[in-house]
């Protein structure tokens, strides 16, 4: 009988999937389930690039998958894939130089969704290109992966208070570069 | 900045039970405050509602699971039929443009020649039509018919029968050669053989065939096989002989290497479509001078204001180039290949171009191309050369005359 992983927790879905055996790949898909849209929402806020952020996307699941059947550090699975996502984008980044698309201006407005809030998500993403690094990242693991400031301490190796301060800041500074927007959508 | 404080720590949870009733309480009369609120609920609205972040691409999905040996999750499965065969199904969908537009050039191809090869209907043959006005000999009597009397041509049944597949498709008269019109004249009492001999040597390029009778007249006709294959076929539209001169409209689909990451806002409406007039100069051997408008997708260095930056663009260009294309010797069923070779140039550099294909003529006046193509464009930026190549599938009609 076909077993329902996604009441497995995930210690559970490690060990299943270290265990070598048949089920070891519906256990890695069940991870996937899980956590793949918050790997993808961090590869791609962060990168700002769809191409580059699947290459970096495939590569965290690939790595972690190799990582738990070598040798897993016992963890949290989300902060374990968004510390091996980090780390394969801030190379990349480290690698590649500025990189501007003289025509990458394409907007993607979702026709189910609404459009004012495409709009503002598209200025939002356009905002967090302008702020520095340390606070987009802070703001995207918040916001976009819903993690903890514990766990965002933990990730990017700073303390707790630090951690809420970034956050707190790039939203500050997002408020500030779309504050025309704001203050229109506000009298509207 | 304390209202925004405020509410970022209200929407974060980190506001104690006393700090919320002071914070409604607030709301209540202060516009300010509602207006941050609404601002900040907005902002996380928009995010949560960021689709394209949040959704990994059945691509994605599908490439990752089959490097890792594994089936795709039955989420992804929906969207792509075989998931057994995701190499291939990536290459259906990267390519998924390019080869929807193959496969409809193709059909387009084959429908026009389905139709100009009409290969039903053996009485309308244009062939045919073309045989009887094209080889009715001098001195055939009015309201005779047009088909020419086998046993006019020659005595030897087995000749007679190769001449009439060969002839029944030329104007006979445009093939006969003047010195050798003469040299049968001032030899007329040799025999036909002896004349056979000494045509064939005064024209190396081609071997004349025996005498052909017709109203008491001698008349010679050359040896078909020596002839330019296009100039055996009928014409469709342009009667006569073609001059040598060509236009080709082309089409294509192109794949540039390596692949693009960013698309052209606006492409021209001409886009992969190309001109070309060509000239023959030997009957393998044409060159021709063409004009195409096309995208190349470039990626370059440069340095602004002590930054050093990298660029992506694929802007439309307009190319002139001059082509040389040698036909080989080869022909199966009318299909003869060839190879091009190009040297052109756009307002952002020079291009080099190498072509090899399959050229079908079902008439003399008009013929098919297919084939694939591969362009490099080379430019300078800064100084610093660069270059941008493409990979193109080919298609296109000639029209001779």
């Amino acid at each position: 009988m076909r077993q329902n992983y996604s009441t497995y927790s995930d210690d559970k879905l490690i060990f299943i999937l270290r265990s070598n055996n048949e089920e070891s790949e519906a256990a890695f898909t069940e991870i996937y389930n899980r956590y793949s849209s918050k790997v993808h929402a961090y590869c791609l806020r962060v990168l700002n690039n769809l191409e580059e952020a699947e290459d970096i996307f495939q590569e965290v699941f690939i790595r972690f998958y190799q990582r738990v059947r070598a040798d897993y550090p016992a963890t949290n699975v989300p902060g374990f894939l968004i510390k091996i996502a980090r780390n394969l984008c801030l190379n990349y980044k480290r690698d590649k130089m500025n990189t501007v698309s003289i025509e990458d201006n394409d907007v993607f407005v979702d026709s189910g969704k609404n459009y004012e809030n495409s709009e503002l998500l598209e200025l939002i993403t356009t905002a967090l290109e302008l702020i520095d690094f340390e606070y987009k990242e802070a703001f995207i693991l918040r916001e976009y992966d819903s993690l903890s400031y514990n766990e965002i301490a933990e990730i990017c190796g700073i303390t707790v208070t630090n951690a809420k301060s970034r956050v707190f800041r790039a939203k500050l500074k997002i408020k500030e570069i779309l504050n025309p927007y704001l203050k229109d959508m506000a009298n509207k | 900045m304390e209202y925004t404080k405020i509410i970022h720590d209200f929407i974060d949870g980190n506001l104690d039970a006393g700090q919320e009733q002071e914070l409604f309480y607030n709301l209540s009369s202060s516009d300010e405050l509602r207006t941050e609120l609404k601002q900040q609920i907005a902002i996380k609205e928009a995010i949560k509602g960021d689709s394209r972040a949040f959704t990994p691409p059945a691509s994605s999905t599908i490439g990752l699971f089959s490097s890792l040996g594994f089936n795709p999750p039955s989420s992804n499965v929906e969207t792509t039929p075989v998931p057994g065969n995701s190499g291939l199904m990536n290459f259906l969908s990267k390519y998924r443009q390019g080869l929807i537009g193959g496969v409809i050039a193709t059909m387009v191809t084959a429908s026009l020649l389905f139709f100009f090869s009409n290969p039903f209907g053996k009485e309308e043959n244009p062939i045919h039509n073309d045989f009887a006005t094209s080889v009715q000999p001098k001195g055939t009597v009015a309201g005779q018919s047009n088909v020419p009397k086998i046993e006019s041509y020659s005595n030897n049944e087995q000749v007679k029968v190769r001449y009439i597949t060969k002839v029944r498709y030329i104007d006979v008269p445009r093939y006969v050669d003047k010195t050798y019109a003469e040299a049968t004249e001032s030899k007329q009492d040799e025999t036909a053989s002896n004349q056979l001999d000494n045509i064939t040597k005064s024209r190396p390029w081609g071997i004349l065939k025996p005498m052909l009778t017709s109203g008491g007249q001698e008349r010679i006709y050359p040896d078909l096989t020596s002839v330019p294959q296009t100039n055996l076929l009928p014409s469709l539209f342009i009667p006569g002989n073609p001059l040598g001169m060509s236009v080709e409209f082309r089409g294509s689909q192109n794949w540039n290497m390596p692949s693009e990451t960013i698309y052209p806002q606006k492409l021209s409406k001409f886009d992969n479509l190309a001109l070309a007039v060509y000239y023959d100069f030997t009957p393998d051997f044409s060159a021709g001078l063409e004009v195409r408008q096309e995208t190349f997708f470039q990626k370059f260095q440069g340095i602004k204001d002590g930054e050093r930056y990298q660029y992506q663009q694929q802007p439309n260009f307009t190319s002139y180039g001059l082509n040389l294309r040698y036909i080989l010797p080869f022909d199966m069923w009318g299909i003869e290949p060839f190879g091009q070779i190009s040297g052109g140039f756009t307002s952002a550099g020079y291009i080099a171009r190498g072509m090899a294909g399959l050229k079908y003529s079902p008439y003399k006046d008009i013929s098919f191309i297919l084939g694939g193509e591969y362009s490099r464009l080379e430019y300078k930026h800064q100084g610093s050369p660069y270059n941008a190549n493409k990979f193109g599938l080919i298609y296109g009609v000639m029209f001779n005359f």
